[in-house]
């Protein structure tokens, strides 16, 4: 390790001596401000006996493996209260949880890297390996022996969650969370602790968190979601897909599921209900409500327009299904097919009228062996009138398919 | 799409319907396992209702010990290895560590050893109980499923309760078991000092308060439910410990009468005679084993959860052996060797059950003394930090423990 580096915990406990080497006491914190690209120190806290005091670090001239030395005698620096203007390395970094969001996971802060930059010392990454954690221990050179590699967070990554708090850190700006895959949420999510969920919770939008939880189990959910004002809630589950609703309340308890029920609007409440009726392992209880469909009779143009204006809703738009005016299916087209039609062509003459599609009754095996035949990316579900009742995505059977369910990805 | 597991949460979910009870009830009753029940029953067969008055002092400590796990959990939200990490370093974390991988170690050990006693009581020997429930065990912890499986297991130690029944069959003088309960008595010898401390391991587990914080941590509550949560709490605690009172009784009236010291599971099994008859046996058994499952498959996993959480390894079932080698090495190690401990030739099932809640119980004041210290810090714990006569409660439990440690200490120097 070259002389210029060194680590926080190899920092902690030094003497803070004067020129003369009168001792004021140890060195117990260091308070961090400003990031451009990594913070400067501004001030240094020094316990003696069972006080902590604060000292402005223009105060320090000597800040090493071995001591921490003052540029003049104690008499003449001013000691303060610990100033909580700034971010103290101790109080707030150390040991505390780091969200990793490339890697999705829950850290912990083992020590941190200070470095030269710009002339002055300043943290430039925490340390969340196992060598962290064994030179803490005093046993760092057992690391050494074992060739154990640094596992290092620089400190441009890290943001607080919310500006002015401290309590959690993330490893990329927090704007980035939302580009993330909802799964990936969900599973940092689950790893995190009441009061730090609520607070990553606290900062996702509606859209991005209804996504999200329809990754999890439904307790899960549930749980999240009675944290939420019920405004909120309701929100958010309008939000969600009505399969994933249907399969969330239809893994809740009765009177559970009537609190969550009372929160979806109108309309919802009846989707919902239709879903819930259906057992799990047929198509019904398979299917999602959102899908869309238009008429045979309007031209692709219109239809092009329309798709824009009602697409952000649905799961799936890659297939559009075809109705007549007594809403019976009739026929079905592609995006591809839409696209390349002529504009003023009715739906009528461009949709494919060999439609595969199951009753809501049919049995999950049915279902899955028709879209694996016939390669779909979905499948609609009838009623007996052969009207559109829902679709079946692939995504959806995937689970299916899985051995064990859904919690099972390992060994 | 593929769901994820509400990782450290996994008994809120699993004892779903129990939970709605309360996870200061559950986790009482988790405590009652394999080696709980050996231990009371120990307890009225050696000394009849003579540690009876040392059963109501420390469902008092129960009480408040859990109530501070449970304010722990409403005010911040984590766990207690958590906040250990968090307030007292990478050091204490560490000891404290250790000493739970030990104690729940030896604790799951004893619940092998409660597998391999009750299924003896069903004439299956051990070299074939143990490594067949070793393999189901650790199966059924990987593929996450074990939930509708602990609801079963749950069920099977309702049976614990017809002690209650008995201890009322058997007509027991109940002035004198009244009398006991307020007199305060101790004999200065070394196996009843380790009996007690075993009752004071079984009862105030270190695994139990990591647990039962965890549970209430992902609950989520908010202050203003934390009178709910005390109560149940503090019900939970007095539950729990009337059905140990009630199997000291038992066995205090009928083997301690009787001259019969446990030495087996059948022993222990004997006290339920006056109720069940020939059917004490099984009762007993089904019990046992339904605790004793139930106890190795949670404690292998939240010894898991904790320490990873304390260092923050990457954890959850949702993960690959290569991605969390630590959390998948850890329960699998406790599984297969607690296992292969009770194989071993010439060992006492009954010896070893009570062993390790006398180790749990040496060990126990050290977290003790970690949750005192932070739930009597102000600027964790704000408005609900310790008022006085929590802390001397603790404060005297622990003493009281380690006073007794001691004397054990001393004992075994002048006595070998």
């Amino acid at each position: 390790m070259s002389i210029n580096e060194m680590y926080f915990s190899e920092l902690l406990g030094n003497p803070a001596i004067d020129p003369t080497g009168e001792k004021l006491g140890v060195l117990y914190d260091i308070g961090v401000k400003g990031s451009d690209p990594f913070p400067e120190i501004c001030f240094i806290a020094v316990k003696r006996g069972k006080k902590i005091y604060s000292v402005e670090y223009s105060f320090v001239k000597i800040l090493n493996r071995r001591i921490l030395a003052f540029n003049r005698r104690l008499k003449n620096i001013p000691l303060n209260e610990l100033n909580l203007e700034c971010l103290w390395l101790r109080q707030h970094i150390l040991d505390k949880q780091i969200v990793d969001i490339l890697g999705s996971k829950v850290v912990r802060v083992n020590d941190i890297k200070l470095a030269y930059y710009e002339g002055t010392v300043r943290p430039v990454a925490v340390d969340i390996g196992l060598l962290g954690l064994l030179r803490r221990l005093g046993v760092g050179f057992v690391g050494n022996k074992f060739n154990l590699k640094e596992e290092l967070i620089s400190w441009e990554y890290l943001e607080p969650i919310q500006q002015g708090t401290t309590e959690i850190l993330l490893t990329v700006p927090q704007s980035k969370i939302a580009d993330l895959h909802p799964s990936e949420i969900a599973e940092i999510l689950s790893q995190l602790n009441s009061k730090e969920r609520t607070k990553l919770i606290n900062s996702l939008d509606d859209e991005t968190l209804a996504e999200a939880l329809g990754e999890m189990e439904a307790n899960f959910t549930a749980n999240i979601l009675e944290n939420l004002d019920d405004k909120r809630a309701s929100e958010i589950l309008e939000q969600m897909a009505s399969d994933d609703v249907a399969d969330f309340l239809g893994d809740l308890p009765e009177f559970k599921r009537q609190r969550f029920f009372a929160l979806l609007n109108q309309q919802d409440q009846e989707e919902i209900k239709k879903l819930l009726e259906y057992d799990e392992k047929t198509a019904g209880g398979l299917m999602t409500k959102e899908f869309i469909t238009f008429n045979e009779e309007l031209t692709a143009e219109e239809t092009i327009n329309k798709l824009r204006e009602m697409a952000p809703d649905a799961e799936m738009i890659y297939y559009l299904y075809v109705l007549n005016e007594k809403g019976q299916l009739k026929g079905v087209l592609s995006l591809r097919d839409l696209i390349v039609a002529k504009p003023s062509e009715k739906l009528r003459k461009i949709m494919r009228k060999k439609i595969i599609s199951v009753a809501d009754r049919a049995s999950a095996k049915e279902v899955i062996s028709v879209i694996a035949k016939y390669n779909l990316l979905a499948l609609p579900v009838v009623d007996k009138d052969n009207r559109p009742i829902g679709i079946i995505t692939v995504d959806d059977v995937m689970d299916l398919l899985l051995p064990g369910g859904y919690h099972h990805e390992k060994v | 799409m593929k769901k994820f597991k509400v990782t450290n949460k996994f008994l809120q979910k699993s004892l779903y319907i129990l939970s709605i009870i309360g996870p200061g009830l559950i986790t009482v009753n988790a405590g009652n396992d394999a080696g709980g029940i050996a231990t009371y029953a120990a307890v009225g067969a050696l000394y009849g209702y003579r540690m009876l008055w040392g059963l109501l002092l420390i469902t008092f400590s129960l009480a408040v010990i859990q109530e501070m796990n449970a304010r722990m959990a409403v005010v911040t939200g984590k766990g207690l290895s958590d906040l250990i990490r968090e307030n007292f370093g990478v050091k204490v974390t560490f000891l404290a560590m250790v000493i739970l991988f030990v104690a729940n170690l030896g604790v799951c050990i004893g619940d092998f050893a409660g597998i391999a006693a009750s299924l003896e009581l069903f004439g299956v020997a051990k070299f074939v109980s143990v490594p067949l429930m070793a393999v189901f065990i650790w199966y059924i912890i990987i593929k996450g499923s074990y939930s509708r499986l602990e609801r079963i297991l749950l069920l099977f130690t309702v049976v614990f309760f017809s002690y209650i029944i008995t201890a009322f069959v058997v007509k027991p003088d109940w002035s004198e078991v009244f009398k006991a309960t307020v007199t305060p008595s101790i004999i200065p010898e070394k196996d009843y000092i380790l009996t007690f401390i075993g009752m004071i391991g079984t009862t105030i587990t270190p695994y139990m308060q990591f647990y039962l914080q965890g549970s209430i941590a992902d609950k989520g509550l908010s202050l203003k439910d934390y009178k709910y949560e005390k109560l149940d709490v503090y019900f939970g605690a007095f539950w729990g410990d009337l059905v140990s009172f009630f199997i000291i009784v038992t066995t205090a009236a009928t083997l301690y009468k009787a001259g019969i010291k446990i030495e087996t599971a059948q022993d222990a099994a004997l006290a339920l005679k006056p109720l069940a008859g020939q059917y004490a046996s099984l009762l007993f058994g089904i019990g046992l084993l339904g605790a004793s499952i139930l106890a190795a498959i949670v404690i292998p996993l939240s010894t898991a959860y904790a320490v990873t959480e304390a260092f923050g390894f990457e954890r959850g079932l949702d993960k690959s052996f290569g991605e969390a080698p630590v959390f998948y090495g850890i329960f699998t190690f406790m599984i297969f060797i607690s296992a292969i401990l009770i194989l071993l030739p010439k060992i006492s099932l009954v010896g070893i059950m009570l062993a390790t809640q006398q180790l749990a119980g040496i060990l126990s004041p050290i977290i003790l003394i970690l949750m005192v210290l932070l739930t009597s810090k102000k600027e964790l714990m704000g408005e609900l930090v310790n008022n006085r006569l929590q802390s001397i409660i603790v404060w005297v439990t622990v003493i009281f423990i380690i006073i007794l440690t001691m004397i054990l200490v001393m004992a075994s120097f002048f006595t070998f």
